[in-house]
Parts: structure tokens; C-alpha cells; sequence
């Protein structure tokens, strides 16, 4: 069993992120005007753009949003992106694991795009930190610019 | 340089993130580092998280609205500075832990089904230098966190 994670290039970073979300920092609000925006699946890929803060009252509605999509739209991948994420606890781990654990059955995948520092550092505490692909090391920046566009252009499908 | 601050909030999940902010905000006169700074924030997410969910068992979904009323369940919380030593006191009035031993294994969760990692615990140990926790089942919990704010050579 293994968990699929791309721990994402700062140089790279942002082009899946800026073009959708420029200028804008939220986090989700109850009455969830912002989650057909922000969670949706594209392709065969599930795509979450997380909230600037990543706590329980977050991912209660994030997961809210994407199981109902996993579970009728049938998609078996998952893109994370954290572009916009500045702060995460574990409640965040407790998303990944889950959403991995409901599509795995299935042979999906889970990825991890646009990771800060601060938010490798949470997931690397957490034990996940050895499941993630050492991306930076082994791509160029030209590869990591491609990756993330690969990201964007094949619907989050993208194997380092 | 002594400090002291104290706060009384609802427990209900959106005041994670007001809680954070407060911590935060407070210990700015120490001149922390961002990384020292998400930290301690990290670890009072954490406490205060497990107040609401764990201690009175509230949830998003769940709001108490006609349960109980919302004086009642409470989340408290104490900081104080001391020299470069923030402790930091965090407490509720909930069901409170039977094993406390088994409630702080990392990947134990009471909660599944809510998706905790059973990380809350271990992330509180491992962002703050010193954790103790308190308990009397019906009574509440209280988890007291301490951290040195100290000064590296070095740091950005």
C-alpha cells in the first residue's frame, strides 16, 4: 500500500493555482457558495483547492463536497492543492488519509501540488512525509514547470 | 517581560481559527519567528479542536442549537509569557478522557468516522517543548502546553 504524493516545486508553483485563484485568499464559508468553485472534478480527477487554513470547520465542508462528488461522478483520483493553504493541522491529514482510503479500492491515486514549506513539514510529521516524491530533487525546473502545467492540462493525471 | 491573557469562547468549530489568532496575536511582543509562530498555532489548533469535538462532541453537522444552550459549553483558555516561555492552558467542561495513555498514541483516534488522524496529540508534543494533560471523565480536560521563545543565531 502506498500513498502517491507530489511534493511540489516553489519555482513552479502557482501556475495551477494563479490563473484560477489570482488575487483571492479565502477560506469557506458555511452557506458553501465557494465549494462548487473550488472542489471539482475534471476529467477522471477530483480536484481540491484547499482553503488558506486547513482545520476541522474546513475539511468538515471540503469532505462534505468531495465525497458526494466521488461518489457520483465515480472518479478515482484526487489532486491537492495547496497553493493557497498557509496554515494546516491534523485535521488536514485526517482529508488526505481519507479520501486515499476511499479511493485506493478503486486504484486511485492522491496527489499533492503546490505544498509550502510549512505544509511539507506538517505532512512529513505526520508520517506522510516519506510518501512524498522527492519532486524537487529529481526534476529540473523546467520538468517542474512542465509537471505542474501536466497537472493542469491532463486533468490533474500526472506521474512523475 | 510577564504577561498574562485570558478567553472564554463558544465551542463551536468556526472559533478554531479565532483562537489561533489570538494566541498569535499575543505572542508577537516576543518577537517570534513565522516558523515558532505556526507552531504554537498549530498545537492551540489542535487542543482547542479537540475541546469542541472530543469534549463536547460538536461538530459542524451537529450544532447544539436547541440541545443545550450555547453558555454552556465553553472553551477557556489561559496564556501567559514569562521571560522568552509562553504556557499556554487550554481547557474544557466535557466528557473528559477515561485513557489518557491511549488518547495521546499517535493514529489513536476515538473519532473515525469524523476522520481524525489521531495526530492531535503528537502535533501538540512535537510543536511545543512540554505538554501535560489532565482529566476527570464528566469533568473536562485541560492540556497545558509550554514553549521557550528563544532566540537562534541563524534564523531567518
Amino acid at each position: 500500500m502506498s500513498l502517491h504524493l507530489t511534493a511540489d516545486a516553489t519555482t513552479g508553483q502557482g501556475i495551477l493555482a494563479t490563473a484560477r485563484f489570482q488575487g483571492r485568499i479565502r477560506n469557506y464559508s458555511e452557506r458553501n457558495e465557494d465549494m462548487e468553485e473550488y472542489v471539482y472534478v475534471s476529467g477522471e480527477c477530483l480536484y481540491i483547492a484547499l482553503p488558506k487554513e486547513v482545520d476541522q470547520y474546513q475539511t468538515e465542508m471540503i469532505r462534505c463536497r468531495a465525497d458526494k462528488l466521488l461518489k457520483d461522478e465515480s472518479v478515482d483520483r484526487v489532486v491537492f492543492d495547496f497553493a493557497q493553504t498557509e496554515f494546516m493541522d491534523s485535521s488536514g491529514i485526517g482529508l488526505i488519509v481519507g479520501r486515499y482510503e476511499r479511493t485506493v479500492c478503486f486504484g486511485g491515486k492522491v496527489w499533492i501540488v503546490n505544498a509550502s514549506e510549512r505544509i511539507k513539514k506538517v505532512l512529513t510529521m505526520s508520517g506522510l512525509g516519506c510518501l512524498i516524491r522527492p519532486a524537487e530533487q529529481a526534476a529540473r525546473e523546467d520538468d517542474r514547470r512542465k509537471m505542474c502545467r501536466s497537472v493542469r492540462m491532463d486533468k490533474g493525471v500526472c506521474e512523475l | 517581560m510577564k504577561n498574562h491573557m485570558k478567553l472564554e469562547f463558544s465551542a463551536r468549530p468556526r472559533n478554531e481559527a479565532f483562537a489561533r489568532v489570538a494566541v498569535a496575536a499575543f505572542m508577537t511582543g516576543l518577537d517570534p519567528t513565522m516558523e515558532q509562530m505556526e507552531d504554537v498555532k498549530t498545537a492551540v489548533s489542535e487542543a482547542v479542536t479537540n475541546c469542541i469535538i472530543h469534549g463536547y462532541e460538536i461538530t459542524q453537522e451537529n450544532l447544539p442549537t436547541e440541545r443545550k444552550t450555547e453558555e454552556e459549553e465553553k472553551v477557556y483558555l489561559e496564556m501567559s509569557i514569562e521571560g522568552d516561555e509562553i504556557q499556554i492552558t487550554i481547557r474544557d467542561e466535557g466528557v473528559g478522557i477515561s485513557d489518557i495513555k491511549q488518547a495521546m498514541e499517535p493514529l489513536y483516534t476515538s473519532k473515525p468516522k469524523l476522520e481524525r488522524s489521531g495526530m492531535g496529540f503528537a502535533f501538540m508534543e512535537a510543536f511545543m517543548d512540554r505538554l501535560e494533560v489532565r482529566s476527570v471523565p464528566g469533568e473536562g480536560t485541560t492540556v497545558r502546553m509550554y514553549k521557550k521563545i528563544a532566540k537562534e543565531e541563524g534564523e531567518e
